[in-house]
């Protein structure tokens, strides 16, 4: 039983990225830039605000949100006409007020709501999937300086996953755009 | 980030030369269109001359009103709302809405035929056999006196935001915002009702049998709707006569589709309201109105108004590089006004009684093709010499730098 107490070994962090921080949007966007034209994929950028220009430079494609959710509204209005066919028509015909067995009018209330409800459940929860979101612990909240980040400071972390990263030349790349400061960040 | 690098002071923000060519060639085309719409209807309309020709010219003259009314809507909307977006298309409206006194000068024909027009300015027994309290209502002295009040509201109120706008141009006073902002929910309000009860009184009345509560908010959804593709078309006309076009980006021309688009949706939601709890009660003298139009050939339009008014353009202005597309946003535009155009001729044309023929469909464009030369005749001449942004505006900067996510 003894040697079963050993306790585990903490696992030994690892580093997960080189952080730099910039004072301005302005060199944040031309920071981005620079870092998309040297090949890196694996980077993203954290600002208090939306920044105008920022997704040009980092080079992020459009979203396929709105596509997932005109296929969940059409899925909607589908599923709200064919319910409403199902139940009043096919399985259980129920005359009401003399109107026909299956009509379009009185079953375009229901379509709509189901449309709505469709789609926006769609853009909210398809929003934070896409975003990878919830996501429960983030690296670079250890970092003292990364808290200025929902306040007045911008930064690029570039991810050590990246194929293109090397601590060192990472960090002197960095060190050429003249940020801040320069961090490495552990997971 | 480039679109804070405008140089104002190299743009073109005014008409110019061009304002007397838009007239030249527009009074031509007004004066043969209308001409040809009274000429067609004393020739062919028989017995019924008077009724052809008042109900062409009420269905033109309402359709060229909506628009402006569009206009004078979205003026205290910006206002109400703050919108920082639209400072620099605002102007746009403004010019627009200050058509309406001129507009309601328009309307006096149908004062002068409402003997052929309304059928309860001589049913006088039957209207209070069958709907009493309407009779007291519906009479002619009191509808003129209506009439008169509406436009001059309308007057009243685009005058207001025209002037304010044009003197904060010259003082760059930004409390003359302000106090814009703090007449337009009352501005707003009046809107509501003068445009509704117009609605009622010149289109709704026409079978006095009928009513509809939610008719003036059918009438706001089209005339908006109406506005914004009229707005859309103004602003790529200008651009592409290079007045204003690094001022209104691509940004503000997407804003516009959007709130076409939005009104795209908005008339179907309310055209259906109207219609399904119609359909479901299933009340005679309600259900008459829709019986009228879905006999004597007056199916088709219903059909047409389904579907190019709302499930064509709902997929075809979806996405956003449409919208985003000058020529794209142009196409959808003017289609979406020609809709709005037969929208009142379904509304309208069928109280006449002579069914759908083709010559009145045929009189009825000749007249749309006169009254929107004559209305944008009327806006070049007021818009000759006023710049065409609101430079002073104080959310002018916010405007130019507004980008959609």
């Amino acid at each position: 039983m003894e040697e079963k107490k050993k306790a585990k070994p903490a696992k030994k962090p690892q580093l997960w990225g080189v952080m730099a921080e910039f004072e301005t949007p302005q060199e944040l966007i031309a920071a981005a830039e620079k870092v998309r034209l040297d090949g890196y994929k694996k980077f993203d950028a954290y600002t208090p605000f939306p920044v105008h220009g920022l997704d040009d430079a980092m080079g992020i494609r459009r979203t396929i949100l709105p596509w997932l959710v005109l296929g969940a509204g059409i899925t909607g209005c589908l599923t709200a006409i064919g319910l409403q066919w199902f139940t009043n028509t096919y399985d259980y015909p129920f005359l009401i007020s003399g109107k026909p067995m299956f009509s379009l009018p009185a079953n375009i209330p229901v379509a709509f709501e189901l449309t709505v409800l469709f789609s926006a459940s769609t853009a909210f929860f398809g929003m934070l999937a896409l975003n990878l979101l919830p996501e429960w612990s983030f690296p670079a909240f250890k970092s003292e300086r990364f808290r200025r980040a929902s306040s007045d400071r911008f930064f690029i972390i570039i991810m050590a996953r990246d194929a293109r990263f090397n601590e060192k030349e990472t960090t002197e790349f960095f060190e050429l755009m003249d940020p801040l400061s320069i961090e490495r960040i552990e997971d | 980030m480039a679109h804070h690098e405008i140089d104002i002071k190299k743009e073109n923000l005014h008409l110019g030369d061009l304002s007397g060519k838009i007239m030249t060639a527009g009074g031509v085309i007004a004066a043969i269109g209308i001409l040809a719409m009274i000429v067609l209807s004393l020739i062919t309309g028989g017995e019924k001359w008077a009724g052809v020709l008042g109900f062409a010219w009420l269905l033109n003259s309402t359709f060229i009103i909506s628009i402006a009314l569009g206009g004078l809507l979205f003026v205290f909307l910006q206002h109400l709302t703050r919108s920082g977006w639209s400072a620099t298309v605002r102007r746009l409206a403004e010019l627009t809405a200050i058509t309406l006194p001129i507009l309601g000068l328009v309307l006096l024909p149908v004062l002068f035929f409402m003997g052929s027009i309304y059928e309860w300015t001589h049913e006088r027994e039957e209207i209070s056999h069958y709907i009493g309290i309407k009779a007291a209502y519906l009479t002619t002295p009191f509808f003129i006196l209506r009439a008169i009040i509406y436009v001059a509201v309308w007057s009243v109120l685009a005058r207001f935001f025209y002037k304010t706008s044009l003197k904060q141009d010259q003082t760059e006073d930004w409390r003359l915002t302000l106090k814009m902002e703090r007449v337009s929910p009352l501005a707003t309000i009046l809107w509501a009702l003068t445009a509704s009860f117009f609605a009622f009184d010149f289109i709704m009345s026409l079978d006095y049998h009928w009513f509809s509560t939610i008719f003036g908010v059918y009438f706001f959804a089209g005339s908006f709707m109406g506005f914004m593709a009229f707005l859309a078309l103004v602003i790529i006309f200008l651009k592409k006569n290079g007045r204003a076009s690094n001022v209104i980006t691509t940004e503000h021309t997407h804003d516009v589709g959007k709130l076409l688009y939005t009104f795209i949706v908005f008339w179907a939601y309310i055209a259906f309201s109207q219609y399904m709890l119609i359909w479901y009660a299933n009340v005679p003298e309600e259900t008459s109105w829709y019986l009228r139009r879905q006999t004597e050939g007056w199916t088709i339009y219903g059909v047409i108004l389904i579907f190019g008014h709302f499930l064509i353009p709902f997929f075809g202005l979806m996405s956003r590089w449409v919208k985003r597309n000058d020529k794209a946003l142009a196409f959808w535009a003017g289609w979406m006004l020609v809709m709005h155009w037969i929208d009142l001729y379904w509304l309208i044309m069928p109280e006449l009684g002579i069914g759908a023929t083709s010559g009145l469909a045929f009189i009825s464009i000749c007249g749309a093709v006169g009254f929107s030369a004559l209305f944008v005749t009327i806006l070049a001449h007021v818009a000759k010499k006023p710049s065409l942004v609101a430079l002073r505006d104080p959310r002018f900067q916010e405007s130019l730098a507004f980008h959609n996510i």
